[in-house]
């Protein structure tokens, strides 16, 4: 429970980032990249790749298999271009190959995979260190501290929670959108959302008792 | 402890407003006065502050410049694939694809007729009756050639002398030269419906085996990019 004075931090849209969910790539910039312009396949690439990095980053939890399983989704992309209709969304559509990938991928390493990255626990300290919004500095070690503590949690998810998470709060996808890309039902999405949000949730504050009834996961 | 109906699953579709508008409202009622809702509200409503807020991995520099060099290769062969494909649609290409499946065709339909023949008389007689029906389509084929030359050459001899005569030679107006004409072509039906029939059927077998052996003789199944 935040201190009554404290404020909570811009919503993402407030702060001007834009979400690669509202990216909107034009139908004829995809007809040019589907005719084999390559300078057209390159702009999709340049508007797409930091938000499916990072959803493979997100996924696979290493920077390497990261940017390998982004390269091959954007082959398979290439590759399936042409059937693309436009009944869904090109951003959809596309994640749901991306996505596709990411997963196949993690199955594939499973067994030898880690739970946490440590170069992007080093990257976030280093961003939360030289991000001073607040003047407060104990409220920047606070926030910090639960930063570090909820990407720890992250990590330690369920793969299909983690995803579900990161395409709604980091990419700002919408449910239906959610379902579209993984091909799950929407109340399956928001099931998913809710069971990684309270396991966050455990992880973040010590177990709450009474109150609303906690279903189980 | 008071225990409340509502669950940790309908607090989280309410903040992404994934309630009904009577759940949401009931929800929103209830919250001013459970404090345990309104604390886990609270809780959850900070949670997804704080994911909002996890910075984004930064993309290798390099990411763009590895993926269109993946994708190059693929793009050069899309591009072969496209050339070849407008080669195919040329038409004289195309026919010329189209000649050996002709040709298979013929063979399979020979061989045919040498079996049946073999078989209703003897394997001794069917050479002889093979070289007969040839000799005797042969002659028939140049005869209906001769014959259709020959009215098609009366033909228009007539009518270009008939309609487009001097006027001195000419017994009416332009109307009546073109009922004429019309009159010299009604003559000769039979033999312009089967030159146009023949014409036809000769493209369209052209055209047909043409598109199949296009297909099957020389794309060997490749899987298109």
């Amino acid at each position: 429970m935040p201190p009554s004075n404290y404020t909570y931090p811009a919503k993402k849209k407030e702060r001007g980032r834009k979400d690669i969910a509202t990216l909107d790539i034009s139908q004829s910039l995809i007809d040019q990249a589907i005719q084999g312009n390559s300078e057209s396949f390159e702009t999709i690439v340049r508007l797409t790749q930091s938000g499916i990095y990072n959803l493979a980053f997100r996924i696979l939890n290493n920077r390497e298999e990261a940017q390998d399983a982004t390269q091959e989704a954007f082959v398979k992309l290439y590759q399936a271009l042409p059937s693309f209709r436009g009944e869904a969304r090109f951003t959809s559509w596309f994640y749901r190959i991306a996505t596709n990938v990411c997963l196949d991928c993690y199955r594939r390493n499973k067994k030898k995979r880690e739970n946490t990255a440590p170069e992007y626990m080093e990257h976030l300290l280093l961003l939360l260190t030289s991000n001073g919004q607040n003047s407060n500095p104990e409220q920047i070690y606070q926030d910090k501290q639960k930063l570090l503590r909820l990407q720890k949690a992250i990590d330690e998810l369920p793969v299909k929670y983690r995803t579900v998470i990161v395409l709604r709060h980091m990419e700002g996808f919408s449910y239906q959108e959610i379902a579209e890309i993984m091909q799950v039902p929407v109340q399956t999405v928001g099931t998913f959302l809710y069971r990684g949000k309270a396991v966050l949730l455990k992880k973040l504050n010590s177990s709450k008792e009474g109150g609303i009834r906690v279903e189980r996961v | 402890m008071k225990e409340c109906k509502w669950t940790h699953h309908d607090v989280t579709a309410y903040l992404d407003h994934q309630l009904s508008d009577l759940k949401e409202e009931l929800l929103k009622q209830h919250l001013k006065t459970c404090n345990h809702c309104q604390q886990l509200r609270e809780e959850y409503d900070e949670l997804n502050h704080l994911l909002v807020q996890l910075p984004r991995e930064p993309v290798p520099e390099d990411l763009t410049k590895n993926i269109m060099s993946t994708i190059q290769p693929l793009a050069n062969l899309q591009k072969a694939s496209i050339e070849e494909t407008n080669q195919e649609l040329s038409w004289w290409g195309f026919l010329l694809r189209g000649i050996p499946l002709l040709v298979s065709f013929s063979m399979i339909g020979v061989i045919t007729w040498i079996i049946y023949l073999g078989q209703k008389y003897t394997w001794q007689e069917t050479p002889l009756l093979v070289w007969q029906s040839i000799t005797q389509m042969w002659n028939g084929f140049w005869s209906i050639l001769h014959l259709a030359g020959n009215k098609f050459s009366q033909f228009f001899y007539t009518t270009w002398d008939t309609a487009f005569t001097l006027p001195e030679r000419s017994t009416g107006p332009l109307l009546s030269k073109f009922n004429l004409l019309l009159t010299k072509a009604t003559a000769y039906q039979k033999v312009i419906e089967l030159t146009i029939l023949a014409v036809v059927a000769w493209i369209i077998i052209a055209l047909i085996t043409a598109f199949i052996s296009s297909r099957i003789c020389f794309d060997h199944g490749e899987e298109r990019i």
